[in-house]
């Protein structure tokens, strides 16, 4: 009978499972995933409140360029970075399209959402002045 | 016979942190049905001001044909019909359309905006 003794447990010894530490573990797992969804809940009103703001711009803008005036470069300014505008002019209506690439706003998700706000606007009558 | 308690933690913080993610899950959603409320309700009440605009433009010298006109702009550009009354100095505009947020559609199934366009005084 051989007397070596087996690696691990020792004879006699009953396998105890150790459960301390396990809500320290499973919490450190879930935080991540926890911290995700409220970034994209950030996020996502972020968005939103860009998107209304340029909803609210689109409509500005078909005002005036509808009324025949340039746009001017305080309203170019107030734009978010980046945001391209677009005019096409019909027989007597002008649509103003905004377009804004915006990043999603997550580090680990790099993604970029293009924001597009488009107005309808209808053309003034210009009155030419005599004399 | 000697029972002995031992306290087990596994699984605890498990289900805590499930209801914590469902929870806040449902919040995203309901956050995301919000925005494209907002968004609906902003872009509606674009459209009754440039329709009261389109309106307003013929008070001046047509005035009869006022409200044909805007709503003839509401109907040919965004498909809206539009109820029109003309005032003695202004057009005011009621549009409606469905609610693009399915959350919100049982109790708000329609969303409405209305303006108010006319000739400033001179004054």
């Amino acid at each position: 009978m051989s007397c070596a003794k087996s690696v691990g447990l020792d004879e006699g010894k009953h396998l105890v499972q150790r459960a301390h530490g396990y809500a320290i573990a499973e919490f450190a797992l879930v935080i991540p995933a926890v911290l995700i969804i409220v970034a994209m809940s950030v996020s996502l009103i972020g968005l939103t409140v860009t998107q209304i703001q340029l909803e609210s711009a689109a409509a500005l803008g078909a005002r005036i360029v509808g009324r025949g005036d340039p746009i001017p470069d305080s309203f170019r300014n107030s734009l978010p970075n980046g945001t391209e505008i677009v005019v096409i002019p019909e027989i007597d209506v002008v649509e103003f399209t905004l377009i804004s690439p915006r990043n999603i706003g997550l580090e680990v998700f790099p993604y970029q959402l293009v924001l597009t706000a488009k107005a309808r606007a209808r053309l003034e009558p210009v009155f030419e002045e005599f004399g | 016979m000697l029972i002995r308690f031992r306290k087990n933690e596994s699984g605890q913080i498990s289900v805590l942190v499930l209801a914590l993610i469902l929870a806040l899950l449902g919040g995203t959603y309901l956050v995301g049905a919000v925005a494209q409320l907002l968004v609906a309700q902003q872009r509606l009440n674009s459209k009754a001001e440039s329709i009261a605009l389109a309106g307003a433009q013929e008070i001046e010298f047509n005035k009869e044909q006022a409200c044909d006109v805007a709503q003839a702009f509401s109907r040919d550009n965004f498909g809206l019909k539009a109820d029109c009354i003309m005032q003695s100095d202004s057009v005011e505009i009621l549009i409606s359309q469905p609610n693009p947020s399915p959350f919100f559609e049982v109790v708000l199934p329609n969303i409405y905006a209305s303006s108010r366009a006319g000739i400033a005084p001179d004054s």
